[in-house]
């Protein structure tokens, strides 16, 4: 068992790392090539695939604004089911009521559907911890979990391991034959995972959605194993944030027609759950009891905060990873933590702090391609904007780091310089002298802050006068 | 020790100083109900279901659906079943048949631990369906006494017997059909559009990593 | 026309590209379109704002407001200094009604150079020759963050002896992102080796973009490592050679 710290920090080290991994490159290039296709082909199968896109957009906006009422309806509609809504303001207070839980049930086995929100909170290790024994049933979650390593991609786990690699993986923790066909790779798990569906005490889920008119949270599929999990087992315990609620069933349906067609260019996934409560009198499976646990930890703060707002309004999808010219080259490790790709990148400094994950707002190049594709209408570029504001500004509430004095002395100056025309001119020409005397072009030789510049580009050549004073001398010749 | 009430009002009283009150009932949007080319849909869906890895057939009678039935139970090599008690599976007279045919049903379980176990040792799982949406080849299954989960979920093989009547054009006519009972559904809804799927190692399509690696859906008239 | 028209010069083009500059204003001349170019003008700000400094930022784009408040049009070579102007500078003065006010004129009033020909004027056809093989990047900030896509494209269509040839992965970003390029240098190079490899498998001579700082950066990958092909700004293209 591997108990896995945020690496946050460790961004420009993992960075090297992972850009130096030549096959890990062409297994990104490629598996984001295949996503954005899958993705654009299905949302042009749409009657109108933009306009489908603009009215998720519009649902996720209306359902955060109004989050809290729909969170009110959400439980109560669920209550009426017959689930039990739990509230828990951060990880420690939900690992701690899952764990009591469990110990209550006397439970010694859980099965775990894929879930950020849990691997949030850090769930499965706790339980582990704490005596019962936990297994991930989506199989590249589960094969991540054997290795004690974090997921290399958002919608494929495990897919930068060989089969070579599974193989030796499960011979050595499983004891399973070794063998170099997947399919018999994949049918070892699924009979050790089934013998662990039929014999769980306790099932455990995260949800793609909470449906405010109906108290239903449904999941989304395509291996069975969160049917199994929400089904075998006599406990069913959901994990849901509380930004997951949407308003109606048919706001629901809209948006998993986008989740699916933007994570994996699927009309639909093989399974959508749509769960009501626990089981009803004189069913024969499903669970007696469904416990709803609606999680804050440190949502509510994000929600306060009108900059950072919309980053509530994902779905989860992973698209704007695959569209991410940054991620595609470095890939989800680099980023440290649960979220990876340009949410990674939001809210990874959101949850954990601003001085806890610095490089993940600078690293980007803005380009907005995140937010062109976003089913969610998460204003992505804008808040890396804001939270480089807020690290400038050393934002105590975000827990920034105070921004070294030189750094800030830097802006300084050079606000002043553009402030007045004269400074202006002196000083670029002051510049443009310095950089043709240092080499332009071949010999880089630029202040500490610049260099990155050269190390695999020519400096441009400055200009000897400026369109400034070319147009001022033209203008003069004009006159006469 | 965690106190949920307490936690609710810290949580929901924190988010409403900066929220906005829904300015619309929390009601689905319905749109009209229209008459359905069955046929049409039909074609849909097989188109659908079929480019998803999954087997569509078309029967007219009573007869025909039994000896699709035995066709596919062949195809599969199965001596074992598990099957709901949907109402179509009763008038088809689907145990007797089976039986008949040496297939052995096994007796459907009341205690839940017995019921896993019948489910996870049949071969195949004979389930009908509530609804099925021909855009995407998806059957819809509401949960309850009279069809369990795991019917259609632990054997390796499932095959869903529905009336050509249940087609829809897609899920949007789901919630439109569902209507006021969507204040009232059952415990799970379970859409199915395949077998199970993963590409999880080395991006290799595999069927049946969970679920069922076979999935038929026959229509009967 | 009758409008006035500013001529808003992005601080790169100024400092390093001013032949953009000249070009802009070899295209106004050859169309007629009387225009000022306010030489108390420096820089938008935009470096200020990725920085997150924004004490700075508002200063500066205060003055830029009050130095165009006149013309009908401002009119600059770039995508993102508009986006700029447009989307930020209400932005950043959103706590100063009166100065929101001038923002929000000034930013209605401002145009990347291809929207102000195509949409503004109605022209696509600027009476340009250019003889080249020729490929077009997106700069992100122009297709994405503006909306630009047609326009630049109508007025390349009728440069005479440009031949125009697809770009493969036209539309993802170069890697420039202004400081980003010197701060993460390593990512940058994988993102404009990507764009440059594109360049060269497209057979084009020549890559067309309507952003100083793309060029700045694709340039400058190329001559480093001695690929093929030359960068060209749009205006550059539109004044012929």
């Amino acid at each position: 068992m591997v108990v896995i710290e945020p690496e946050t920090n460790n961004f420009r080290e993992l960075v090297r790392e992972n850009l130096a991994n030549e096959q890990q490159r062409k297994l990104l290039g490629d598996f984001s090539l295949i996503l954005k296709a899958l993705r654009d082909f299905s949302f042009g199968e749409m009657a109108d695939g933009h306009a489908a896109l603009q009215g998720g957009q519009k649902i996720r906006e209306y359902a955060v604004n109004s989050l809290p009422y729909l969170l009110e309806t959400f439980e109560e509609n669920a209550t009426k089911a017959g689930a039990k809504v739990i509230w828990a303001r951060d990880a420690r207070e939900a690992n701690a009521f899952i764990i009591s839980l469990a110990k209550e049930k006397g439970a010694d086995l859980c099965v775990k559907g894929k879930s950020m929100v849990s691997e949030e909170i850090g769930l499965r290790e706790e339980l582990i911890k704490n005596g019962i024994d936990t297994y991930e049933t989506d199989l590249g979650e589960f094969i991540v979990q054997l290795a004690g390593k974090r997921p290399f991609h958002i919608v494929g786990p495990a897919i930068n391991m060989s089969v070579d690699e599974v193989s030796c993986l499960f011979n050595q923790v499983l004891g399973f034959d070794k063998t170099q066909n997947p399919v018999d790779l994949t049918m070892a798990a699924r009979i050790f995972l089934r013998d662990k569906f039929e014999g769980a005490q306790i099932g455990i889920t995260g949800a793609n959605m909470a449906v405010a008119e109906t108290g239903s949270i449904i999941l989304v599929e395509n291996e069975g194993n969160i049917r199994f999990s929400t089904s075998a087992p006599e406990t069913h315990i959901a994990v849901v944030g509380i930004e997951k609620v949407v308003p109606t069933l048919s706001d629901a349906t809209h948006m998993l027609k986008l989740l699916t067609r933007s994570c994996t260019g699927q009309r639909i996934s093989e399974y959508v759950s749509v769960i009501t409560g626990p089981r009803k009198a004189g069913e024969v499976d499903g669970p007696e009891e469904l416990y709803i646990v609606i999680l804050d930890n440190g949502r509510s703060r994000i929600y306060a905060d009108e900059a950072m707002k919309s980053a509530l309004q994902c779905i989860k999808c992973g698209l704007c990873a695959a569209v991410c010219p940054v991620y595609t080259h470095v890939g989800g490790y680099a980023y440290g933590w649960v979220y990876s790709g340009p949410i990674g990148a939001v809210l990874n400094p959101l949850l954990l702090g601003l001085g806890k994950a610095k490089h993940l707002y600078q690293a980007t190049t803005l380009c907005g391609a995140c937010k062109d594709y976003c089913p969610g209408g998460v204003d992505i570029p804008n808040i890396l904007l804001s939270l480089r504001e807020r690290a400038m500004a050393g934002d105590r509430s975000l827990a920034a780091d105070r921004p070294p004095v030189r750094q800030k002395i830097f802006y300084c100056l050079w606000t002043w310089v553009l402030m007045d025309r004269l400074r202006y001119k002196i000083v670029s020409k002051l510049f443009r002298m310095v950089l043709r005397i240092a080499g332009v072009g071949k010999l880089p030789i630029l202040p500490a802050g610049l260099s990155g510049w050269t190390q695999c580009r020519n400096m441009p050549q400055p200009a000897k006068k400026s369109f400034h004073d070319l147009y001022a001398e033209t203008s003069k010749w004009m006159a006469l | 020790m965690m106190h949920s009430a307490t936690n609710r009002s810290i949580i929901l009283n924190r988010l409403k100083r900066f929220a906005v009150r829904p300015d619309a009932p929390i009601e689905s949007k319905i749109a009209k109900n229209r008459v359905h080319d069955l046929d049409a849909l039909y074609s849909s869906f097989s188109q659908a279901l079929t480019a998803n890895g999954g087997t569509v057939i078309q029967v007219n009678k009573k007869d025909g659906a039994l000896e699709s039935l035995e066709n596919i139970m062949k195809e599969l090599d199965a001596d074992t079943a598990v099957i709901s008690e949907d109402s179509v599976l009763k008038t088809l007279g689907l145990k007797e048949h089976l039986n008949t045919r040496g297939i052995n049903v096994l007796k459907g379980e009341k205690n839940p631990t017995a019921h896993k176990g019948t489910c996870f040792s049949a071969d195949v799982g004979i389930t009908g369906a509530d609804y099925a949406l021909a855009d995407t080849g998806t059957i819809v299954i509401f949960h309850g006494k009279n069809n369990a989960r795991l019917l259609s979920l632990a054997p390796p093989a499932h095959i869903a017997i529905v009336e050509k009547g249940k087609l829809l054009p897609d899920i949007d006519t789901l919630v439109a059909e569902i209507g006021p009972s969507r204040r009232d559904l059952p415990s799970a809804m379970t859409l199915i559009t395949g077998p199970s799927l993963t590409a999880d190692i080395a991006l290799q399509a595999i069927y049946g990593v969970h679920g069922p690696k076979k999935l038929y859906v026959i229509f009967i008239e | 026309m009758s409008d006035s028209v500013a001529l808003f010069v992005p601080c790169l083009v100024d400092q390093f590209l001013p032949e953009i500059g000249q070009s802009v204003v070899k295209v106004f001349r050859r169309l007629g379109i009387d225009f000022s170019c306010d030489l108390r003008q420096t820089c938008c700000g935009q470096p200020l704002i990725n920085a997150g400094y924004t004490e700075g930022a508002k200063q500066v784009a205060k003055r830029f407001i009050s130095i165009f408040e006149g013309p009908d049009y401002i009119v600059a070579p770039s995508g993102s200094c508009i986006h700029t102007v447009r989307e930020h500078y209400p932005r950043l003065l959103a706590d100063e009604p009166e100065w929101h006010k001038r923002a929000c004129e000034v930013s209605g009033r401002s145009y990347e150079l291809s929207q102000f020909l195509v949409s503004k004027l109605g022209l696509d056809d600027v009476d340009a020759r250019y003889k080249a093989r020729a490929c077009l990047h997106e700069s992100c900030a122009i297709l994405r963050r503006l909306g630009i896509s047609d326009e630049p494209k109508s007025l390349l269509k009728n440069v005479k002896g440009l031949e125009l040839v697809p770009l493969n992965d036209a539309d993802v970003c170069c890697g420039f992102g202004g400081e980003f390029a010197a701060h993460y240098p390593n990512i940058s190079e994988a993102i404009v080796k990507d764009k440059a490899n594109n360049f060269q498998a497209s057979g084009a001579d020549i890559l067309i973009l309507g952003e100083p700082g793309c060029l700045l950066n694709i340039r400058g990958y190329i001559s480093h490592n001695g690929l093929h092909g030359r960068v060209k700004h749009i205006a550059e293209i539109l004044a012929g050679e």
